[in-house]
Parts: structure tokens; sequence; C-alpha cells
């Protein structure tokens, strides 16, 4: 829901208009045919992902469908790139190495 | 002389049987009493061994010392000495003339050699190990000592698999007291490493009088019952005896310092967020989804299942919270009729979405192979109880079947390894029994029966695996009655009461 999405395969902000959506639609499938390397690819909070035809007429698919546009607006506007901190691991006062310590393997 | 090895050996099984039972007192005057004869005993030993020398008599003088005083050292010898060197043989020779080895001398041998195996210094040569599993392979049928030294010499590789193995061997009909104390030993130093202290303390507690603590063992089970404030906790001075007369006194120094009461387990703190976050406002939707892409990219920096169960507890939190929130309905209504979209329209995107977020949330609990999280009674709760449940079930019948046919299609594993077999269905067993409650253990139930029953059945019939048959029966005929299932606690009952002959008597 998030790295195929529609408002991000196509570059727009979920506010975008109908007539901005198919605008920026037909001027992505120009770049991409051309090979335009800024068009290769688009940016999502799970990071960059790959552009090509295929996916800028799905998206633009998507979006003229309002059913289809409501859900894909829900993520879009609520994503963010998440900070990923690994969760500390529970402190368990143990007995450090005690298998080496206490005889059972090294 | 003979007469104080004999007073020697009374008194230190009497400090044994004191130590089961949990007795420091008793057995702190046994061993003192065991401490003295043997002095004594020693002493009458090197005089008698001195004067046969003097008179040239020095073989006899050699083969007194080695009938007298090897039984009563062997164990030490073991620990000690042999052990830390990975003297394989030589352990085993030891193992079998011990003290301690009880009728069946073979099974104490054959885990006193798995011991040197895992616990040398320096890795134990190919050729060590091959000699161990020859030794093992002699022994035949399957019993406790068989699946003790298969775990010591696995816990070198995988010791989650050693200790799963380990824990298992309260469930063999067949029981060696030497065996059983290593066994335990293990699995308390193992505790102490991972610094799991309530485990050890409620398994001191429960299955005292099944597990017979070592020494070291003893010490260790003080040390939990102290942390985790137990009843039946020993004094300050009783655990600094119990360390006084447990090995590796310098390395367990430090756990005498530090006997307050641990902290509140991980599980405790995961519910304590739960109720902390259901006393404040709700999240946004914002954060609901940041949470759901942040477990999604954090699996692969989870460092432990805990924080992986803890990060995915508090995840299905939040989206119940915000899905249940009049916020999200509000908003999808009003832009659902902004976009112009069909009647209905708000209604089947919450629903897709609530679809789109318990999967992804499956997804993190089948990939880290999580327990499930609490359920929650909610619709979004229910949905995700279901979707976990379904996949888990799925993979459970399918799991015992493919156990089930393959021992009934003839295709044979080495005893251990059907074994470990069973303790990996059953584990996924209990996986699902935890996730879905005793709903699904009755829908578990029959797969898991019909599986066991054919399996169990195969073993005791075919290939005399006696022991291994009569856990899984046990087992069966537990769930059996767990579940009130009358048709199969008659069988199970029946067929769990069969009598058959170990290595250290007759069962049933």
């Amino acid at each position: 829901v998030i790295a195929d999405n529609p408002f991000f395969v196509l570059g727009v902000s979920p506010d975008a208009s109908r007539q901005e959506i198919e605008r920026e639609a037909q001027k992505l499938l120009g770049m991409v045919e051309l090979g335009f390397a800024d068009a290769m690819s688009y940016s999502t909070p799970l990071g960059a992902m790959p552009r090509d035809a295929e996916s800028v007429r799905a998206a633009a698919a998507a979006l003229r469908d309002p059913y289809r546009r409501l859900i894909a607006e829900l993520w879009a506007r609520h994503a963010s790139a998440p900070e990923i901190r690994a969760m500390p691991a529970p402190t368990a006062a143990g007995l450090p190495q005690a298998r080496t310590k206490l005889g059972w393997g090294r | 002389m003979g007469l104080f090895f004999a007073l020697f050996q009374r008194a230190h099984q009497a400090a044994i049987d004191a130590r089961r039972r949990a007795s420091t007192a008793r057995y702190l005057g046994w061993s003192a009493l065991a401490a003295m004869t043997l002095v004594v005993a020693l002493l009458a030993l090197m005089v008698t061994a001195a004067r046969l020398w003097a008179l040239g008599l020095w073989t006899v003088a050699v083969g007194l010392i080695s009938v007298c005083a090897l039984p009563a050292l062997a164990p030490w010898l073991v620990r000690h000495v042999l052990v830390p060197r990975g003297q394989v043989k030589l352990a085993h020779l030891c193992g079998r003339v011990s003290s301690v080895a009880g009728t069946d001398s073979g099974a104490f041998a054959l885990v006193a050699a798995a011991w040197a195996v895992l616990g040398a210094r320096k890795p134990a040569k190919a050729s060590a190990v091959a000699w161990l599993n020859t030794r093992l392979a002699e022994r035949g049928r399957l019993g406790d000592a068989e699946v003790v030294a298969s775990a010591f010499v696995l816990a070198r590789s995988d010791v989650e698999a050693a200790r799963a193995l380990l824990a298992s061997v309260a469930e063999i009909a067949e029981v060696h007291p030497a065996v059983r104390e290593l066994a335990g030993e293990w699995l308390a130093v193992d505790a102490a490493e991972r610094g799991a202290w309530r485990e050890l303390a409620t398994r001191s507690d429960g299955e005292g009088a099944r597990w017979p603590a070592t020494p070291l063992r003893f010490l260790l089970e003080g040390v939990a019952a102290r942390r985790c404030g137990a009843a039946a906790a020993p004094s300050a001075l009783s655990l600094r005896a119990r360390w006084l007369l447990a090995p590796y006194r310098r390395a367990t120094w430090g756990l005498l310092a530090d006997i307050t009461p641990a902290p509140a387990s991980a599980n405790s703190s995961v519910a304590t967020t739960g109720e902390v976050a259901a006393e404040t406002s709700p999240p946004s939707l914002s954060d609901a989804v940041t949470a759901l892409l942040a477990a999604s990219v954090a699996v692969a920096v989870e460092t432990s299942d805990r924080t992986g169960a803890a990060r995915v507890h508090q995840l299905a939190l939040c989206w119940d919270r915000v899905l249940a929130a009049p916020e999200i309905h509000t908003w999808m209504s009003a832009r659902a009729q902004q976009l112009a979209a069909p009647l209905g329209s708000a209604d089947r995107a919450l629903a897709e979405v609530m679809e789109t977020v318990a999967g992804a949330i499956r997804a993190q609990v089948e990939r880290l192979r999580l327990p499930a999280p609490p359920p929650l009674a909610s619709r979004f709760g229910h949905l995700l109880t279901a979707k976990l449940r379904h996949g888990r079930l799925d993979e459970l019948e399918l799991g015992f079947g493919r156990w089930g046919d393959r021992v009934t299609s003839g295709s044979k594993l080495t005893p251990i390894d059907e074994w470990r077999e069973f303790l990996a269905v059953r584990q996924a067993y209990r996986d699902v029994v935890a996730s879905g409650g005793d709903d699904l253990r009755r829908l578990a139930f029959p797969r898991a029966f019909e599986a066991c029953n054919r399996v169990a059945v195969a073993l005791w019939n075919q290939r005399e695996e006696f022991a291994i048959a009569h856990a899984i029966l046990s087992w069966q005929l537990a769930e059996a009655r767990a579940v009130g299932d009358v048709a199969a606690i008659e069988l199970s009952a029946k067929n769990a009461a069969l009598p058959f002959a170990t290595r250290t008597g007759r069962v049933g």
C-alpha cells in the first residue's frame, strides 16, 4: 500500500486535482519513454522504487476510480518515513558466558 | 577402610537426597560427614598402600588405590580434569566406574563422554565425536541418557535445540538420576546465562522432585529464588553455604553480591505499556501508519524475539484504537462524498484498511515466528485473531499430516530425530494453542491426536522404542483430558498404561 501507492508513483500530492494527476501522468510517460534518469525511480517513505510506463498507467487508472483514490489517499496522507530504532534488548541480569565459565562449553 | 568407604557412600547419598528435597541444613550436615569419612578412608587407603609398597607389593597397592578411590573420585575427575581437556574416552571410562553411575553405568558413561565433547576448552576431535556416536548407537533404544548425550553434542552448535531436548528429558520414563542431574545443571547454567531467573525459580518450585539438583544447580536455584522473591527462597547464609559447596566458586561469587528481587518480566512490561496506552489519548492515524511502516522495516533489526513480540503487540493495540476512533470514520465519509465515491465506499474502504493492517501484522508475526499478540475485543481484534489462527491452524495440520504420513509410509529416522520431530510439531501445536485459546485447542487436537497415535503405535510396534512412544502417548492423554475428548481419553489411557521394560526397571 505504500511502495506502490499511486500518489507516490506519480509524485503528486494527495490534494492534487484530476487534471493535475492526468498532466503529471502524461509528462512521466513521455520521460520514461525517452529514458530520463530522473523519471526512472520515485521516492516513498520506504525508500526509492523503480518506475516504468506500466506502473505510471496503473497509478493514473487507480486515481481515476474514486474508491481506489480514497484508499490511496488515506495511506499517502499519513505515511511518513519511519525512524527505525532497534528496540533495546531486555536487560537480563544474567551471568555472562555462564556456560563457558561453569564448565559447559567454549 | 572398606567400612569408611561404605560410610562415605551412605553419607554422600544422604547429602544428595537432602539436596533433592532442598533441605540445606541436612545437605550441609551430610556433606560434612561425607567429607570427613572420605578423608579418613583416603588416609587409611594411603597408609595401607604405602605399607604394601614397602613390602614390594606395588602392583597390589596400585590396584587397591584404583579399586577404592576411583569410583569416589570419578565424578570430580570427569568435571575438573577430563571434561576441560576433552578426554572423551577417559571420561567414558570414569563415568562407567563412577560411584554415582548406578546400576546402568553405561548411561552415565555415555553422558560423561558427551560432556567432554561439549565442555572441552579446545574443539573435540572429529574421531572422538565419531567414537561417541558409535557408543550412542550401541546403546540401542532411546532413553534419558541417549537424549541428554545427543543434546550435549548438539549444544556445541545449536543451543536452542539442545535446550528443547534437555527440557524434554522429564517426559522419558527411563530414569537415571545422575544423568538427570547433569541435564538439570546444563539447563540451570543456560538459564543463568540468559538471566532467566524466573524460569529457573519456577522450575525449582514446581519440579524439584523431578529435577534432582547438582550442587551448582542447587546454588543457581537459590539465587533465582532470592532474585524472584520466591516464598521458599534460601536465607543469605544458606545461599553462601550452597555457594561454598558448589564448584566454580570464583565464577559464581558475583551472584552472591546482587540477590535483590529481579525487575518485572518483559511480558508484564508489555501489558503495562498497553494499560498505560489505554489511559492516554488515542494515537493519530499518522502515528499508526508510521508504526506499521516502522514494524515492516524493523524486521531486519530486531534484537530478540521478545522485542519483536512487544513491537507487534504495541502495533496491534495502536491500530485497534485508531480504527475504533470516530476521526477515521468521519474523514473517510467526508472524503468519499467529496470524491463522489459510490454509496458505502467509506465503510468498504475502512474494511479494506483493516484487512491490510491485519495482513501486515500477521506477516510480521509469521516472519519473526512470534507468539500472537493477546486477543482484542473489537472488530479489528477479531479479524486479526482469525487471520493469525487460520494460517497457523493450516500450518499445524500440514505439519502433523506430514509427520504421521512419513512414519506410516515406512520412512525411518534415527530415534533421536523421531523424538526431535515430535518436540517440533508439539511446539507448533503449543504456539497455536497459546494464540487461540481453548477453542483453537479443540479444533487442533483431533489432527494432533491422529498423528500422535499413528506415530506412537509405529514406534512401539515396529521399532520397540517404548520410552518415546510412551512419552508421546502420555502427552496425548494429557491433551485429550484438557479438551475433554472422551474417546481419545479412553484409547490414550489404555495405550499409555501399557507396561514396558527399561534399563532402570519396569514401567507400568
